[in-house]
């Protein structure tokens, strides 16, 4: 009798995968999500349960999906890239094959396409690292940072390694960060660098393995920046944002290897208001990794750090140590902890306005050698403690958490989110003058075309009392400013 | 397994079953394939699920006072020792895993990293080169041993493995070019035309990207080919092309070339830009050391 159960138990199973297999719906499995987002194209992705064509409508009304783009043939991992878009423009979205919308079609669909280079959008950008638990841990750091910005998009969002424990596999990548993110993934562009638990199943020589499976990175300088070639490390831009993703695992880190070469012809050819990097492995850390003592953030902060401090960096994100470090407004400092002196100092204050004040820096771009803040923020799945003591930190916190970047214009405000939701640490970063210069050029208590004349005859050049936005060129945003003053 | 199985199974014949009902085949699909990767569930238990390396060393420990004979064990182990550089402690484990599975060729691999990792590059070559005795088409392989006999000034070795690790790649990276290209240079018997044509190999596959257009324009200029120099910069990416650094190196060419006014227009042109910019970019290094090859190269125009 136990056998007859048996056996019709297993004829039940295999009648039952036979009819799915037939007569079942087609289903998303993963995602779908937003890869490499530029001003005028985005990457779609999603995964099917079965294998089908390919298609996304999209359009700026969820109900009015009039454009559309399909792949022909069958896959169950979709990739369709999206061009021709309008820069700064929110569209909505559905994904599915020929016949079917799978998803999307909804509210909840929707991606923004990036602002014109240059441009100044105010940006929020998420920041998470070593997040691959998971677990509550992550979900907590999630959802604190999803009340915390709710009513507000997340225009970037940035994973710094370490994204699927243990070791970077597709199913660790589907339950850490497909199962964990929906709805960011849904709407927001993810941008990730690869940890050491990514690398155990990637290889960054050949590009391939799940990690390089699972993003689509723009090697071709598709999303702005010079073209780095490879997956492993890029950059791209976001309005006024520069942004630098380097390879910190098992990428040759040498200054005359292709990273670092790559690395310098990127930020000289930058000319972003903020320039901001992140790589896996911090090159100042007393966590639970240390870097005096391991090669990979040794040799990151002896090789990267003089190049992105000679272009002017403003802020460095790294995780690994699974705690939060952050710096004061430093420079110049590539030795062990112990080499550490106040001259590295910029700025010794907190970079708190309501303290010692905001950390400036003289000119709005690349301000080479002003400092910079670095940041460890690997605390966003675990904390693993660690002495947490580098000289190099102004704070140093063994807490759940993540960052929140919020850049406008010159300014940027940066906070450490703990997972209950309280914010913990903050710092700004102010870039030139906040405060515009006096339109009246010639003091005569009037705004009128003798000014107009000077701004004029200072066209182009920086160090005047034209340069009226403060952003270090006498130039179209100036005459702007000064026309709108217009009292004759 | 068996006590999953005896809880699923009335779930799956439910979901069959409701198939044929009204809820939407989306939820049916999600849901069926949760079951699915459950029944399918063979994977061994992760020994180390979110641990940190110690963690992870410890559980591998523990897993070993279990099974004192198992080598893989002590591989696994042994590379969590070499990437925490406990080069003692993981030499021990790797020669252990070796003893007990001489088959496990992956040990040599990792031998062969530790040495190079910890500055012993002839002890590296050795246990790589043994690794490749046996794992004859491993780009990871072949690219530490170019690495190794690169440090040991073995350069045509290296060029060999280098061409071996390339050779292997499913996609081209930047990297293995560019050092292949500067170890061909550094052999005694190396010349510009051969690692140039490295570089072309390179460039073919992923395209005129700085690390390697860079050097090869470099290498133009080394062997007086300015007309290939030339074209070789104009294929840069038009933003690189605009910065002051690639600006000056494209005067020096033009001047080369014989193209003094436009050389001039484009000097002038650099000097005026970086004279805008604001006072603390201007007065970088970077921007003053370029600053001063532009009026050196304006120098010699003049003349
Ligand atoms: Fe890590």
């Amino acid at each position: 009798m136990g056998s007859k159960r048996i056996i019709r138990a297993f004829i039940a199973i295999v009648w039952a995968l036979c009819f799915c297999q037939t007569a079942w719906a087609l289903s998303v499995t993963r995602g779908p999500y937003l890869q490499s987002g530029a001003p005028d194209s985005i990457t779609i992705k999603w995964r099917t349960d079965q294998t089908t064509d390919s298609r996304v409508r999209y359009g700026t009304s969820p109900s009015n999906l009039s454009q559309s783009r399909s792949i022909s043939g069958s896959r169950r991992t979709h990739e369709v890239q999206l061009t021709n878009l309008t820069p700064n423009t929110k569209y909505y979205y559905a994904v599915g094959n020929a016949q079917t919308t799978l998803a999307g079609a909804d509210n909840e669909h929707y991606f923004t396409s990036s602002p014109n280079p240059g441009s100044r959008k105010p940006t929020r950008v998420w920041v998470i690292g070593d997040s691959g638990t998971a677990d509550s841990n992550a979900r907590r750091v999630r959802d604190a940072y999803l009340s915390y910005s709710s009513g507000r998009e997340t225009d970037l969002w940035l994973m710094l390694g370490d994204n699927a424990y243990p070791d970077g596999t597709d199913s660790q990548y589907q339950s850490a960060v497909f199962n964990t993110y929906p709805s960011l993934l849904r709407n927001t562009v993810l941008w990730p660098t690869l940890g050491n638990h990514d690398g155990h199943s990637a290889d960054s020589a050949n590009q391939s393995g799940p990690y390089y499976d699972i993003f689509s990175l723009p090697r071709n300088g598709d999303a702005g920046g010079v073209p780095s070639g490879t997956e492993a490390y890029y950059s791209f831009d976001f309005g006024n944002i520069h942004f630098i993703s380097l390879e910190s695992y098992e990428t040759n880190r040498s200054t005359s290897g292709a990273m670092m070469t790559w690395l310098e012809a990127d930020l000289s050819a930058t000319d972003k208001d903020w320039v901001i990097a992140f790589w896996h492995h911090p090159p100042y850390s007393k966590g639970s990794h240390n870097s005096d003592s391991e090669t990979n953030l040794v040799q990151m902060r002896q090789n990267a750090l003089p190049i992105l401090e000679a272009y002017g960096v403003d802020l460095v994100m790294s995780g690994h140590s699974h705690s939060y470090e952050r710096s004061f407004l430093i420079d110049g400092h590539y030795g062990n902890s112990g080499s550490f002196r106040s001259s590295h100092k910029k700025d010794g204050g907190s970079g708190r306005e309501s303290a010692s004040g905001a950390y400036r820096k003289s000119a709005v771009g690349p301000v080479p050698h002003e400092g910079a803040v670095y940041a460890v923020a690997g605390s966003s799945g675990k904390t693993s403690g660690g002495s947490l003591d580098h000289p190099a930190m102004y704070l140093s916190l063994n807490t759940l958490g993540s960052m929140v970047l919020d850049i406008d214009g010159n300014r940027m405000d940066a906070v450490f989110l703990d997972s209950n939701g309280s914010v913990r640490d903050s710092f700004t970063v102010i870039k030139g003058s906040d405060t515009p210069a006096d339109p009246d050029l010639n003091s005569d208590g009037r705004v009128n075309s003798l000014d107009i004349g000077i701004l004029m005859s200072r066209w182009g050049g920086s160090d005047s009392g034209a340069d009226l936005d403060r952003n270090g060129v006498v130039a179209d945003e100036d005459l702007q400013m000064l026309l709108e003053a217009w009292s004759p | 397994m068996m006590m999953m199985l005896r809880t699923l199974l009335p779930r799956v014949l439910c979901t069959v079953r409701g198939a044929r009902g009204d809820t939407t085949h989306r939820d049916h699909g999600l849901l069926f394939a949760c079951v699915l990767s459950l029944l399918c569930c063979v994977a061994p238990a992760q020994v180390y699920a979110h641990a940190g390396i110690h963690e992870r060393i410890d559980e591998y420990s523990r897993q070993l006072l279990a099974h004192p004979n198992d080598a893989a064990l002590y591989y696994a182990r042994g590379e969590l020792y070499r990437a925490h550089q406990k080069w003692d402690l993981a030499l021990a484990d790797l020669d252990r895993a070796q003893q007990l599975d001489p088959a496990l060729a992956e040990v040599d691999l990792a031998r062969g990293k530790l040495w190079l990792e910890s500055g012993s590059v002839k002890r590296a070559v050795t246990a790589l080169d043994r690794y490749l005795s046996r794992r004859t088409a491993h780009v990871d392989g072949y690219a530490t041993r170019a690495r190794a006999n690169v440090l040991l000034r073995h350069f045509r070795r290296a060029v060999a493995d280098y061409d071996q690790a390339i050779a292997g790649l499913k996609n081209a990276t930047p990297e293995y070019y560019r050092e292949r290209a500067q170890a061909v240079l550094q052999a005694s018997d190396g010349s510009v035309e051969e690692a140039l044509a490295g570089l072309d190999a390179g460039i073919h596959a992923i395209g005129p990207v700085v690390s390697l257009q860079g050097l090869a324009i470099e290498l133009e200029q080394r062997r007086s080919a300015y007309g290939a120099a030339l074209r070789r910069l104009e294929q840069l990416p038009p933003l690189l092309q605009s910065t002051p650094k690639w600006q000056v190196i494209r005067c020096e060419i033009l001047h080369h070339l014989g193209r003094i006014q436009e050389a001039r227009a484009v000097l002038s042109g650099v000097l005026d830009r970086i004279s805008a910019m604001p006072a603390s970019r201007r007065k970088s290094t970077v921007m003053q050391g370029l600053r001063m090859r532009a009026e050196a190269a304006l120098g010699q125009l003049e003349r």
